[in-house]
């Protein structure tokens, strides 16, 4: 199986004292990974330090096999992320944030601009400026601009914060769809229930620390990762599972 | 530097400008300097004439258009570049946008930043020549073919010491975290750089707003020699605070 993201020993540690250290983990092409934690365990600052948005003090990240700090525009081709506001201006239309985005991939037809709004719902309001967008719509936004340039690895930072029931079955659909495609996922939420649908592996962080990764497929039945999760929170350790 | 940093790829530099100046151009301030392009020298043109007519002052051995000329390269258009790099740098590290995953280095980044401003800055000028020569042309009924090429040296040679304001801008700009910030600074430096010769006229040809008016060296009698002077000072200006500034905004983390 090829691996697509390849995190080793990513430390990082701000001047509040909090941060990640020592994070080690990989992830195979097609699968689906699922980053969970609290609020300030450190799932932003890994996938910041995983797309060279923020310099680790310790470790190294390899996409597609190439090392991001040494290889940094090959490695960030493969990636397609949304994380926080970076990939949004608001005071432009969606066509023009995506436009601007496609221009760093002219192997990509104009053309994909409308074919990323249509899949994510958004084709009705893409001349309209993102200041007047709804936050689920400016999170469908942020799933097309990481969809746009077809990479390898798509990383979504609490994709489902704002969206409706529609905006929720677009995005699993979406996950669904290119992950049987062979795109590979990583993505962070605090509704272990939603990433229950589609995750195939788990990783616990809390205060910072990989606590543990956990296939789909080797769940007890009728165990859920929020299960998992809450029993890990509470500090017991589930048996079998992690 | 790391090796994948350190490329530099003119497609992606050539992008990341047209990203930049379409950034700047959606928003309402940098269309108003646009309109303010247009409209000012027409109405100082207008204001010179009337003034002139009215024998109520004579206005110096420049003509109308050089007038227009220097009240934006002196005042507007650096108003111009301070309010640009804040938006471009202290502003998007504000809102968190200053940085993307994309396939393009902190330098390409921050370079096209500067070259967007720059482009723009540029733009607005060329605007102010064309309708300063039409101003003129208009109000004192005759075409002077002489002014066109002496106008045309000075657009050129202009961007110079806008450069150096460029740099300037945005090495100050690395030093905030929101725009007004950003924006008040800049205006206070270069007040304080146009003023402080008045007192200390030692002073004066060390700062680059000495040399906003340096298109007016290269017309009639040239002095070689100050003008390398000049351009190598100005150039080391750029050069400086362009390294300086790239130092800080590579060592950012969003």
């Amino acid at each position: 199986m090829e691996t697509v993201l390849e995190v080793s020993n990513i430390g990082k540690r701000f001047k509040n004292g909090r941060g990640i250290s020592d994070i080690n983990f990989s992830i195979e092409k097609g699968n689906v990974f699922g980053l969970i934690g609290p609020n300030g365990a450190g799932k932003t600052t890994l996938m910041k330090a995983i797309t060279g948005l923020l310099k680790p003090d310790t470790g190294k990240v390899k996409i597609s096999g190439k090392n991001l700090e040494e290889d940094y525009k090959s490695a960030i081709r493969d990636v397609g992320a949304n994380i926080g506001s970076a990939s949004i201006y608001s005071h432009l239309t969606a066509w023009q944030n995506l436009k601007m985005i496609i221009r760093f991939y002219p192997e990509q037809p104009i053309s994909r601009i409308d074919d990323v709004l249509k899949s994510v719902g958004l084709s009705k309001y893409k001349h309209d400026k993102v200041s007047s967008y709804s936050m689920g719509m400016v999170q469908r936004l942020g799933l097309a601009a990481a969809l746009l340039p077809k990479p390898k690895l798509i990383i979504l930072d609490e994709p489902a914060n704002g969206l409706d029931i529609d905006g929720m079955l677009v995005f699993r659909n979406v996950v669904r769809q290119l992950s049987d495609e062979g795109v590979t996922f990583l993505i962070s939420s605090h509704l272990t229930s939603e990433l229950d649908k589609f995750c195939t592996h788990f990783g616990i962080l809390i205060d910072g620390e990989l606590q543990c990764i956990v296939r789909k497929d080797l769940f007890s039945a009728g165990k859920s990762i929020e299960d998992l999760y809450v029993e890990r929170i509470g500090g017991v350790h589930v048996a079998g599972i992690c | 530097m790391s090796k994948g940093l350190g490329v530099f790829m003119l497609r992606e530099f050539v992008s990341n400008t047209l990203n930049e100046i379409d950034k700047l151009i959606a928003k309402k301030s940098v269309k108003f300097y646009f309109v303010l392009a247009v409209v000012m020298p027409i109405l100082i043109g207008f204001a010179a004439v009337r003034i002139q007519s009215n024998d109520m002052i004579t206005l110096p051995a420049l003509s109308i258009s050089f007038f227009i000329m220097n009240s934006f390269l002196l005042v507007v258009l650096p108003l111009f570049v301070f309010m640009s790099s804040s938006e471009l740098f202290a502003g998007e590290w504000e809102k968190g946008s200053l940085f993307q995953v994309r396939p393009v280095t902190r330098m390409e980044i921050y370079l096209s930043k500067a070259s967007a401003i720059a482009v723009l800055t540029f733009m607005q000028l060329v605007v102010v020549w064309a309708l300063a020569l039409i101003t003129s042309t208009v109000l004192e009924k005759t075409i002077i073919w002489n002014e066109i090429g002496s106008m045309f040296i000075s657009l050129l040679v202009s961007i110079v010491p806008l450069a150096a304001i460029v740099s300037l801008a945005t090495f100050i700009s690395q030093w905030f975290k929101n725009s007004p910030a950003s924006l008040a600074s800049g205006i206070f430096l270069y007040g304080l750089m146009a003023a402080l010769p008045f007192a200390f006229p030692n002073l004066l040809h060390l700062f680059p707003t000495a040399y906003m008016d340096w298109y007016q060296q290269w017309l009639g009698n040239v002095n070689v020699l100050w003008l390398v002077q000049s351009f190598a000072y100005l150039f080391s200006f750029s050069s400086l605070f362009l390294t300086a500034g790239y130092y800080m905004f590579k060592a950012k983390e969003l």
